[in-house]
């Protein structure tokens, strides 16, 4: 059930709100936590049990590892990261694992041919298996004490609005809400606020963006003209970001609401100089996860320079291939680590500095490109791709050629898109924090854009027949 | 204030549940000419699967979901001059944009690969028939954007004189002992006196229709020398003010009108009596008193251009005139049975029917 649906927006979230603001306190945790089980059973079916299992486990085992110490220590740990990983890899990478090897088997004429089941995804395995991961870790390394509830760890676990798409939520990030939560008009107030952001940003400008992308991405890619590369590759740009952080958005709000201090996932990515910077901003609960229990405990940069880059080459290796179980996902985290090395070695070696408006179009361009590969559905439509984008291509871009995509709203839609992704908010927030006015017209925009967006939710599910078909 | 901007979004998100319980208040549905998720119901069996369905029943149904529909269509009308579902062109006229960005390429792609097929099996299907005894008629119906490409957004290319189809009906005209009614050479005569299709809606007006049909009935006219009621018949036009399909596709709280023109029944029909009807037909027209102008009996298989003819008077020229649609009838279940007065099959399709086209290219491989 996504919460672009209205099945999420008009049943499932008000019901939920309306029993979360009549309950005492003390019940909310287990509301939340039943709630939750059931938006996951809605989406996922049977596979409810076995995150319900990883809950159970995971709740137990941190207990064990807590009370143990020295090799049974580590021993625990390695055996309860690996238990963790163990169905992330089964559901998500068996079937790639298996396809790849039969691929090398056939380049290298092995007789070797494994027959390869389908495994369907479980939904948000990736998301709720980094939390697990994240919790065990810190456990053990005694940063946070193990719950001793296990109503407030799945709470922590299921929570519905960081489930399916994160943002990835640390177990210690929202420990001191846990038992004690106070309902408060005004998070309340700004949580709801920001979901119906996030909504708009979702629905609004992602979707639009999608249109044209979805569009383009369909054409063969040995036919796209550069116009229509560019073009593809920029409304995919903004479709994705608009997509993710509308999601987070939404998920940061309803955290909000229910009184939960979710993280930060995205800060305006479009705006950074640089590729280093524009993982400081991009799903950025991702990247510090991966700083924090890979790149760091790898040795991180307090090792010799060449160390250094190979640890952020494995970073980005594991990055791209959490992102899906395909080529592209891996050479596209590949592509950014190798990127990002070399900055490295520009900025300290050669002393290079960032060049304002410049470097950031090109870190933008640099970005682009990578999510040609991200979104290509292999490594041969990247590559056409990209060079129908630097002119490779022999198709002629005419306005004909687009007119199939093109329609005024899109086009304001993503333009306004564009603007906002880099809009620097930060000068208004004097200006908005000062004039008393603003509160009321916030509140009418917010009202107004509900409004809007659940008529593009509404049109989304508008799918008319043409009666003359046979 | 912030208390009360709670209790507004909440109030809001909660309408829609509220309509559906209440069924208050009522709300005005659009037509999406498909039927609507229907409620599930739970049983044991479908447990697991039950959560999901009542998800999908809700998004297809839920309450002021045909008012929002409307409100969003309305914003891009009003405020972009757009439409996710039809091309808004000049002057008011309006073009489907799946007719024109997929079912069109579709048709062509098609027939650069099949050309040769449908054109055997017409010339198969031809031969059977007259073994038969039957006159094949064949016409295809052309779409508005081949006439008033200048309406089109400036932005569309034009359609091409090279297009598959138009290669394929030079094909069709040399194949012996078809008639083959050029529709789109009958039409655009007419619309050097008046238009031939309509604004807001994607069919051929009745005045269109009405030449059409009189093609045929005149080529068919000079085949048995005859001169039967609608031959000379002059055409009176009227107009009616109305939103067409494309308009109503859209949809929108005010959608486009235009002033439609409709044929007038100026003819003498006391004559004509619907019979009793027989499957695979929707309906059969036959003569009270016969004076012995008439034209042989006529099976029509077609659509809803098809049904225009019909209105503009086709079926009343004919001994019998037996209708069949392609939604209620298999072509080859009508050519199996057909009723023994049968003198002429007329096949009539639009020329975005890929399966009309693959239907008489199935009659080359059928024994």
């Amino acid at each position: 059930m996504l919460f672009s649906s209205p099945s999420f927006i008009f049943g499932f979230l008000p019901i939920f709100l309306l029993g979360y603001f009549l309950l005492p306190s003390t019940s909310r945790n287990f509301y939340i936590l039943i709630a939750s089980l059931i938006f996951y059973f809605i989406e996922g079916g049977a596979s409810l049990v076995v995150f319900i299992a990883s809950i159970i486990f995971n709740f137990y085992f941190a207990l064990l590892i807590n009370k143990s110490s020295g090799n049974l220590n580590k021993f625990l740990l390695v055996i309860g990261i690996s238990v963790n990983l163990l169905p992330l890899f089964f559901y998500k990478y068996w079937m790639f694992f298996l396809q790849s090897t039969n691929e090398l088997s056939t380049s290298f004429n092995l007789n070797i041919h494994y027959n390869v089941p389908q495994v369907v995804l479980l939904a948000g395995i990736s998301f709720y298996t980094f939390h697990a991961i994240s919790y065990l870790l810190d456990v053990n390394s005694k940063k946070v004490k193990p719950s001793i509830s296990l109503i407030n760890f799945g709470m922590y676990m299921a929570n519905f609005p960081q489930l399916i798409a994160g943002p990835i939520v640390r177990y210690a990030e929202i420990l001191n809400k846990i038992e004690v939560r106070t309902l408060n008009y005004s998070n309340i107030y700004s949580g709801l606020a920001l979901f119906i952001v996030g909504l708009a940003q979702k629905v609004i400008f992602a979707d639009s963006a999608g249109v044209i992308a979805d569009g383009i991405f369909a054409l063969p890619a040995s036919e796209i003209s550069l116009g229509q590369a560019w073009l593809g590759a920029f409304t995919y740009g903004i479709q994705i970001y608009f997509d993710f952080s509308g999601y987070s958005n939404m998920a940061i709000g309803l955290g909000r609401v229910m009184g939960f201090d979710f993280p930060q996932n995205f800060n305006q990515p479009y705006r950074s100089h640089s590729i280093t910077e524009f993982w400081r901003r991009w799903h950025m609960t991702l990247s510090r996860w991966f700083r924090d229990y890979v790149y760091i405990p790898l040795g991180g940069n307090k090792k010799s320079k060449s160390r250094t880059l190979t640890n952020l080459l494995i970073v980005f290796f594991l990055c791209g291939i959490w992102h899906g179980a395909s080529y592209t996902f891996i050479i596209w985290g590949l592509y950014h680590g190798t990127l990002l090395i070399f900055e490295k070695i520009l900025f300290s070696q050669f002393k290079l500095k960032a060049v304002p408006v410049l470097s950031q179009i090109l870190t933008f361009i640099l970005v682009l490109i990578g999510w040609v590969i991200f979104r290509s559905e292999s490594l041969e439509q990247s590559f056409e791709f990209i060079e129908a984008m630097f002119g490779f291509s022999h198709t002629v871009t005419s306005l004909a050629s687009f007119s199939a995509f093109l329609r005024a709203d899109l086009l304001i839609y993503i333009a306004l898109g564009a603007l906002v992704s880099i809009f620097p908010f930060e000068y208004l927030k004097e200006f908005m924090r000062t004039n008393p006015m603003i509160d009321l017209f916030k509140f009418i925009g917010i009202v107004f854009l509900l409004i809007v967006v659940s008529s593009f939710i509404a049109s989304n599910g508008f799918n008319p027949f043409i009666y003359f078909k046979f | 204030m912030k208390r009360i901007f709670i209790l507004i979004i909440i109030i809001l998100l909660s309408l829609p549940v509220v309509q559906m319980a209440f069924d208050f208040p009522k709300v005005v549905r659009v037509d999406e000419n498909r039927k609507l998720k229907e409620k599930p119901s739970f049983t044991l069996q479908n447990s697991d699967i039950y959560p999901k369905d009542l998800t999908v029943w809700f998004n297809d149904n839920f309450g002021f979901r045909d008012l929002l529909i409307k409100i969003k269509t309305q914003i891009d009308y009003s405020l972009f001059n757009s439409s996710s579902k039809v091309y808004i062109g000049k002057e008011g006229w309006l073009f489907y944009r799946s007719v024109i960005d997929v079912e069109q390429p579709l048709v062509e792609k098609y027939l650069s690969l099949n050309s040769d097929e449908v054109v055997m099996g017409v010339e198969r299907l031809t031969r059977k028939l007259e073994n038969r005894k039957v006159q094949l008629i064949l016409t295809i119906a052309p779409m508005k954007n081949i006439f008033y490409d200048s309406m089109l957004p400036s932005d569309l290319s034009v359609p091409s004189i090279d297009r598959q189809i138009n290669l394929l009906e030079k094909r069709l005209k040399k194949i012996p002992n078809l008639i083959y009614i050029d529709s789109i050479e009958i039409l655009k005569n007419a619309m050097k006196q008046r238009p031939v299709f309509h604004k807001t809606d994607f069919h051929w007006n009745d005045p269109a229709a009405f030449e059409v049909s009189q093609g045929i009935i005149n080529r068919l006219s000079k085949i048995e020398k005859k001169s039967p009621p609608l031959l000379n018949q002059k055409l009176q036009i009227e107009t009616v003010e109305l939103s067409g399909g494309e308009a109503m596709y859209m949809p929108i709280f005010f959608p486009p009108k235009e002033k439609a023109l409709m044929v007038k029944r100026n003819w003498d029909e006391t004559n004509n009596i619907l019979l009793p009807n027989i499957k695979p037909f929707i309906g059969i027209v036959g003569i009270k008193k016969p004076n012995g102008n008439e034209l042989g009996a006529m099976v029509a298989i077609g659509d809803s251009f098809l049904d225009g003819m019909i209105r503009a008077g086709l079926p009343l020229s004919f001994k019998k005139f037996y209708h069949a649609s392609w939604n209620s009838s298999q072509l080859d279940e009508i050519i199996d049975d057909l009723p023994i007065d049968t003198k002429y099959l007329l096949i009539e399709f639009v020329e975005v029917s890929q399966q009309g086209f693959s239907i008489l290219a199935k009659e080359a491989k059928r024994k």
